[in-house]
């Protein structure tokens, strides 16, 4: 058996995050449910976006100028499925849209449990990503699933602030003609591609010069398949590292390049693997950036925030299940060390989204529909 | 996934880290067809959290065992 063994850079940081961690509510249920604060029954939004379907969403919080672009948030996501005809070949244009999301200061008044409350977006956007025009891409050969090789576009895109205040995406698209990759990571600041948010960024105070003004390609010596899920973190000096996969552990830096900075054997097992035992480990993957946790409150001043050893990293993992023919995925939080070599710290039980007001609701709604068809 | 902070920050480098007392903003799509998301408290993410230090130390007792 290989294993993958706990080391902490820091013992005493981790006994210190080990406390904290154990003093939180520890609630009896085998799921956490989660509850959104913004609504009353704590039920999920669901975002609108002007002519057109998106799914795949991704948010950013702007800062306080935003407000005067009526905007809280900037959310970027895929466009639906679309298929076209060209030179009689079916091809997936595919692309990836951005807009603007203004949350109302009564979001959470008390109205009845209907559906899941609605945001409508505005100033939506299809970015200038990379993109082709060709209908066919011989580097996808290589796919066994055969359901890329008509792909033109960007797909998957994925927002972080950085710890200098850049909002950096990562996405996938086709790959460039240099590389022999059937599809590529690409990392590019918004303001680049999404102009408004370059307008609202340079009303904020010190705003951060641009690092990534096209974008660019980011793979590692050795790559191959298909890659899907990358995860992005910065650490305080603004260094980028891509968390490529949880199991096994590995990390790269971009650094002109992708430069490896933690790996493990490809057997070995780990947290994850031991949480999430009998979940085949391809169905195992990271689904939102790591970001920068100080684990104290706000208003604490005896807790330093500038002590690295106050800090963990934590992102949201997916487990997939099939079910028929439907995938479900087994939502959990991971926890990593705040420096290198990242090790996992610890893991969350499942975690479930409100629902179950909206089933009601929309029982209560088919009811009521009924008996206005049955009414004369 | 990001933090949003109350009051909001004037500055978007406050937002690349947050506090317990923060909130997250957590999206997630249904089905490949539609766009959700909601706000929950960065302590909600943590409670009931298992360590991995325990859970790899009850994996190697097992397999001692």
């Amino acid at each position: 058996m290989v294993f993958h063994s706990f080391i902490s850079p820091n013992p005493a940081s981790a006994d210190r995050i080990s406390d904290i961690l154990k003093a939180t509510s520890r609630p009896n249920s085998p799921i956490i449910p989660i509850y959104s604060q913004l609504d009353y029954w704590g039920r999920f939004h669901t975002i609108e976006f002007q002519d057109l379907k998106a799914f795949n969403p991704s948010l950013l919080t702007l800062p306080y100028a935003g407000e005067r672009m009526n905007a809280t948030f900037v959310v970027v996501a895929r466009e639906e499925y679309k298929w076209q005809w060209i030179d009689g070949i079916y091809v997936q244009p595919r692309h990836v849209v951005a807009s603007l999301l203004h949350l109302s200061s009564d979001a959470q008044r008390r109205i009845a449990p209907k559906l899941s409350p609605r945001i409508r977006s505005h100033s939506v956007e299809r970015m200038h990503l990379i993109h082709s025009n060709a209908t066919y891409f011989p580097k996808c050969e290589q796919d066994r699933d055969g359901q890329t090789s008509n792909i033109q576009g960007p797909e998957d895109p994925r927002l972080i602030w950085s710890h200098l205040g850049e909002p950096l995406m990562i996405y996938n698209s086709v790959s460039p003609e240099d590389s022999d990759l059937c599809r590529h990571f690409y990392l590019v600041d918004l303001r680049s591609v999404y102009p408004v948010i370059r307008e609202i960024l340079s009303d904020t105070s010190d705003p951060a010069p641009i690092r990534f003004p096209q974008s660019l390609p980011i793979a590692y010596r050795g790559q191959d398949g298909i890659h899907k899920n990358w995860a992005i973190f910065t650490t305080r000096g603004g260094d980028v590292f891509v968390h490529v996969h949880l199991i096994p552990q590995t990390i790269y830096k971009i650094n002109n390049g992708m430069e490896k900075v933690i790996s493990h054997p490809r057997n070995e097992e780990n947290c994850i693997t031991i949480a999430l035992k009998g979940t085949p480990k391809p169905r195992i993957h990271q689904s939102t950036p790591f970001l920068d946790v100080v684990l104290c409150r706000s208003d604490d001043d005896s807790c330093d925030a500038d002590d690295p050893n106050n800090h963990v990293y934590i992102g949201v993992i997916h487990a997939q299940h099939m079910i028929s023919d439907a995938r479900y995925y087994e939502t959990r939080v991971v926890t990593l060390n705040y420096s290198l070599p990242f090790n996992y710290i610890s893991i969350s039980k499942p975690m479930l989204y409100c629902t179950s007001l909206s089933s009601i609701a929309n029982k209560w709604a088919f009811q009521r529909q009924n008996a206005s068809i049955r009414s004369p | 996934m990001n933090f949003r902070k109350q009051p909001a920050t004037l500055s978007s480098r406050e937002l690349a880290t947050g506090y317990l007392d923060d909130s997250l903003i957590l999206s997630f799509g249904w089905g490949d067809n539609s766009s959700h998301f909601v706000q929950v408290g960065v302590e909600d993410m943590l409670q009931g959290h298992e360590m991995c230090e325990d859970l790899i130390f009850e994996y190697l007792m097992r397999d001692e065992d």
